[in-house]
Formats: C-alpha cells, structure tokens, sequence
C-alpha cells in the first residue's frame, strides 16, 4: 500500500496537501510541522507588484466557518522569487505557485516569471478571489473572460496549470469545459464563497472590506458537490479543498474526483493538521484494503454510475472501473 | 519552541466579573510579559478558531501560567466557566513581548481587562527591583473583585472608576491617570494595553506629554497566531499601505510605530 498519486506527471508521495493563504509560504509553518512529509505545497498568491491587502477587520468567525478579506496581502513577485520560492522548492516538496494579478497582463508576466525561474512544480491561477474588486465584475461571472485569461497564460507557461473556481460559478460543468478547452491541465476546487456579516450592535459590516470569503467545515459539502459535477464534466485532475476537518473529509474529495486534497483553515486550528491527516489517510486505507488512492479517485461515481449487476457483468470488472458510463 | 497542547486548570481565582485562571504547562518556553497563549474554546455553536490571551502571570519553578478572562462573547465565556481539573487546549506562548530594561521609572497603564499583560510585567519588573506604578481603569467598584487590592498590597497602584458606585465614579480613567502621572513625575517608561478607543486617547496624551519610551500592548482576531495567514493586521506608520502583524509583529509596539488614524475598531470595542 502506498500513498502516492500523480498529478500533470508531477509524483506526489500522498495526496495532501496545503491551501493557498493557510500556510503562508511555509516558514512559519515550518516551526510546527515538516513540509515535506506532505504531498505538495500551494502557495500564498503571488501578484506582479507588492499588495499591501484589506484594511482591518479581516477575520470574522461564524458558526463553523471563518470570513476572510486578507486581500492578495503579499511582497510581491520580485520578493517572491528572491526568498520565498528558492526556500519552499529548496526543501524538494512540490509546489503549486498561485498566481493572482488585477488584469490579464498581470496574471501572464507572474506566470511567465515563475515558470522561468524553474523552481514551481506547478501553478494555481486564482480567478476566484472574492475579495478584489475588478472593475466590478469577477472571471467567475464571465466564464469566456476566465478561458480567454487561461488562453493567454498558457501561451506563458509549459508548467501543469490548475485553475482555481469557487463554487459560485454559474454553471461548474460548462466552466470546467470550457477551461479544459482553453489549456487548463488541472481544477482546484473550491475557492472562499463570497460572504459577509454585520456587526448588529453597530449595523456595520464586520469586515473591513464589508465582503469577505467563507472557508471552513461549513463550506465542505458545497465543496464536496463542485468536485463532484467537474469530474463529470472533464478528466481534468482536480485538486479537492474546501472545510477539510478530517481524515473522512479528505477521502469524500477522493471519492467524488479529486485526485489530491488541500487541507487550510483547519492549519489556523492545529498548526499540525495537516501531518496528522497524511497518518489518518495511511491508518484509513490500510482499514478499508486499499492498495492506491488511485483505487479511491472517483469510486461513487462509479458506484452511482453502476446499473444493475447484469449491466456490470456484460461490461467487465475492467471496463467498470475505468469509470462512470457518458464519460 | 511554542508549546502545543493540553493543559489542566490548576486553580481558579474568581475577582468580580472576571476570572483568573492558572494552568499546569511544563511545555511552556520563553514566557515572558507581552505574549499570549492561543486557546481552544470549545466548540459549542460551530466555533473554530482560537483565541488569544495575554499571560498575566507565571510561576517558573512550578511552571504554572495565569490568563486573566472576562466572558463576553461565547468563547470567552466558555473558558470563564472553566474549573479546577478541566483541561484546555493551549498554544504558545506566542508573540514579541515587552522590551524590559532595568534602571528606569516604569508607568504602567491599564484599560479594564489590559491589566492582563501589565500584572505580568509590573511582576517582572518589581522583582528586579524597579520602581513601579500602575493605573488602572475600571467602569465600577467591585467589577474586578479584589483584584486591585491584592496588586495594591504588592505594588503602587491607583485605580479609576468611571462610572463606580453610589457615587464613587469620578468619570476618569486610567488616560487621565496616566496624564497627572507624567505631570507629577519624570517616568522614563510608560506601557499602555486596554480597548482600542483607550488607546488612541493615550496616544493623543502621549503626543504632548512623550515619555522615555512607550511600548502599547494591543489585541486582535486572530486565526493562525503565528504570522502567516495575515488576518491579524494593524497599519504600519511607515506610510507605504503595509500592516502589522499583532500576533507576532506586536502584540507590543512602540507607540510610534502604527498609523492611530488608522487603526480601527478591534474585537469587543
């Protein structure tokens, strides 16, 4: 038994790995828990220029969730590139590199520069922030907006280029295709779902920024259902995050599509979460007899895809497990 | 190395509203006045997060350290009812800490629940040998129980009522306190932690009347604690649009080194 899965070629040694913006870029981290017992890294998003972020307040608890408007706070990618990359892929973990930016030049020069620093194993293009503003509109409501922006960064970069939605995409099927079609290698599923609260003693937004994003175990099944649709829709290999609060959390991603996981809030809980869950996963699977995650990617697909047991038999054990029958 | 685990309650101390609470932690490393622990507050409607608490005392030998709680939202409230044996979730400590020197005049400045992070301090530096006083600001008589009068047996204290009792309330605080104070005498060091409203009325006091130094202890939301996830920001002086940190850039700052005109509204304000 082991726990390797493999993603756009990149060997990963399990399948957990670390949200954007819930790990900083792993210094701090590091203090807690050693980041190349983990499948990958995602890092905090990188934009062309320095981006000082939201005015406080930031966070904002609710019942089983947490509102966040950091807003792409970061040095920036000359800063990046110079110290925070060089140290992550220096520890031989691979690394997602998320990509954000405030117009579509912005997006292709940080692609660009990070896959010609040699250092990203792969990138994240974060479209689905919900707390920048753009002109008033986000990608996520402009689904040709967002493949025209993965046209044009793929022309930038030979790296495996996952794109990251939220789950307030109009329609997640046809987003999905739609990217797949424009050169995405890979889905990262879920973003924050936009989100606010207000302060009823005051009638004010408890959030600097009035409108921040929900993470968090509320947002688990929301999650669950966008990695559910997009493996219907697309073979694209679709990283699952989104309320990761346990070991069974990470496997309903696995069963549903994704072929890796991203555990974040949960790091603010225990700065060791994510260890930990790679030991549950291994105890996990040897209870159930798996021998690979790969064994688990998809299987209620197949199972919900199933017919009757004759329908199983005339197609053969071969042909039911390579997946669900329309693919 | 910040400890990360469980720890039991050892000792209860009720004073008026609020709760003084001593734990048992051999793990705990670099205590000092200024930091916080991160505590888990249970998770009755759907809390997630920690939430951080100035540590207000510490014995060393015995490796027992004091956080000093006032249950106000559902997970402060939830620790204020902790009792002797309950064991709690502990992270820490965390964050920078006052910068101590000896040989000076210390003032020390407290808003309400500020005394936390002071009554450590005013410890410290009393046992060094300084010469120490504390003001501390209060809404009404008894709010802090004997609080006030067990610090008054082992230092130089003055309290403020605002609003008091049958009359007590002299609508003052501890900013007023503090101004007469640096009337009346030469104190080269001067720390001030309370709510943020607090704080900006002594950093306007401080303007006309600049001590020595003066370090301002703050508190804020936090999610991680330990400064990555960039939730717990206050504005930086530099004037270049960057922010702070409190969890590990401050909690303590000098007091010239934020933007008050910008630093807003904080929890329980």
């Amino acid at each position: 038994m082991d726990l390797e899965i493999e993603l756009c070629g990149i060997r990963l040694k399990n399948p957990v790995m670390v949200c954007s913006g819930t790990f900083g870029n792993g210094r701090e981290f590091a203090r807690w828990v050693d980041p190349r017992l983990l499948g990958g890294v995602i890092t905090k998003a990188v934009t062309l220029r320095p981006c000082g972020g939201n005015a406080p307040p930031r966070l904002w608890e609710v019942p089983c969730g947490l509102l966040n408007s950091i807003g792409l706070e970061n040095q920036g990618l000359e800063r990046f590139l110079e110290e925070d990359l060089p140290w992550l892929s220096g520890l031989g973990v691979p690394v997602w590199v998320n990509v954000a930016g405030f117009d579509d030049r912005e997006y292709v020069e940080v692609a660009r520069e990070v896959s010609r620093s040699g250092m990203a194993s792969a990138l994240e293009l974060n479209i689905s922030c919900p707390n920048v503003e753009r002109g008033g509109w986000s990608y996520l409501s402009r689904p040709h907006e967002a493949a025209r922006l993965v046209e044009r960064v793929r022309k930038a970069t030979e790296l495996p280029l996952f794109v990251k939605l939220s789950a307030r995409v109009q329609d997640m099927e046809a987003t999905a295709r739609l990217l797949e079609k424009a050169g995405a290698d890979g889905l990262s599923l879920v973003n924050t779902m936009p989100a606010m609260a207000v302060d009823v003693e005051t009638g004010r937004p408890v959030l600097g920024n009035v409108t921040g994003g929900l993470s968090g175990p509320a947002l688990h099944p929301v999650a669950v259902l966008a990695v559910w649709e997009a493996y219907r829709a697309v073979r694209l290999p679709i990283i699952g995050m989104g309320g990761i609060w346990s070991c069974r959390d990470m496997v309903e991603f696995i069963m549903v599509g994704a072929r890796a996981v991203a555990v974040g809030t949960l790091n603010f809980r225990d700065p060791r979460a994510s260890v930990r869950l790679v030991e549950e996963l291994e105890r996990f699977m040897v209870r159930k007899g798996y021998d690979s995650v790969a064994e688990m990617v998809g299987l209620t697909h197949r199972i919900v895809g199933l017919g009757t047991e004759a329908e199983k038999e005339g197609a053969g054990e071969a042909e039911w497990k390579k997946g669900p029958p329309g693919r | 190395m910040p400890f990360e685990g469980t720890a039991d309650v050892m000792e209860r101390r009720d004073y008026g509203s609020a709760v003084l609470l001593r734990f048992a932690c051999a793990g705990l490393e670099e205590v000092r006045p200024g930091r916080f622990l991160h505590l888990f507050c249970g998770e009755e409607r759907g809390r997630i997060l920690r939430r951080p608490f100035s540590i207000c005392g510490w014995n060393k030998a015995e490796k027992m350290v004091d956080v000093l709680v006032k249950g106000k939202g559902g997970g402060s409230r939830w620790l204020a009812s902790r009792r002797v044996g309950d064991s709690v979730e502990l992270m820490g400590p965390l964050g920078n800490g006052f910068r101590v020197e000896g040989g000076c005049t210390h003032l020390l400045v407290a808003g309400g629940l500020g005394l936390a992070p002071l009554r450590f301090l005013a410890f410290v530096l009393l046992d060094r040998g300084e010469r120490v006083k504390l003001v501390w600001g209060m809404e009404w008589e008894g709010e802090y129980g004997d609080l006030p009068s067990d610090l008054a047996g082992k230092m130089d204290v003055e309290v403020a009522l605002r609003r008091g009792t049958r009359g007590k309330g002299n609508g003052r605080d501890a900013v007023d306190l503090m101004s007469r104070c640096l009337d009346e005498e030469e104190w080269e060091r001067v720390y001030v932690c309370g709510p943020r409203p607090m704080l900006r009325k002594a950093v306007e006091v401080l303007k006309e009347k600049p001590p020595g130094t003066c370090q301002v202890a703050l508190e804020e939301r936090m999610a991680c604690g330990i400064g990555a996830c960039r939730g717990c920001v206050v504005p930086s002086s530099k004037g270049d649009g960057t922010y702070l940190t409190v969890c590990t850039d401050g909690p303590v700052f000098d007091v010239g080194d934020l933007n008050w005109k910008d630093v807003g509204v904080g929890p329980g304000d």
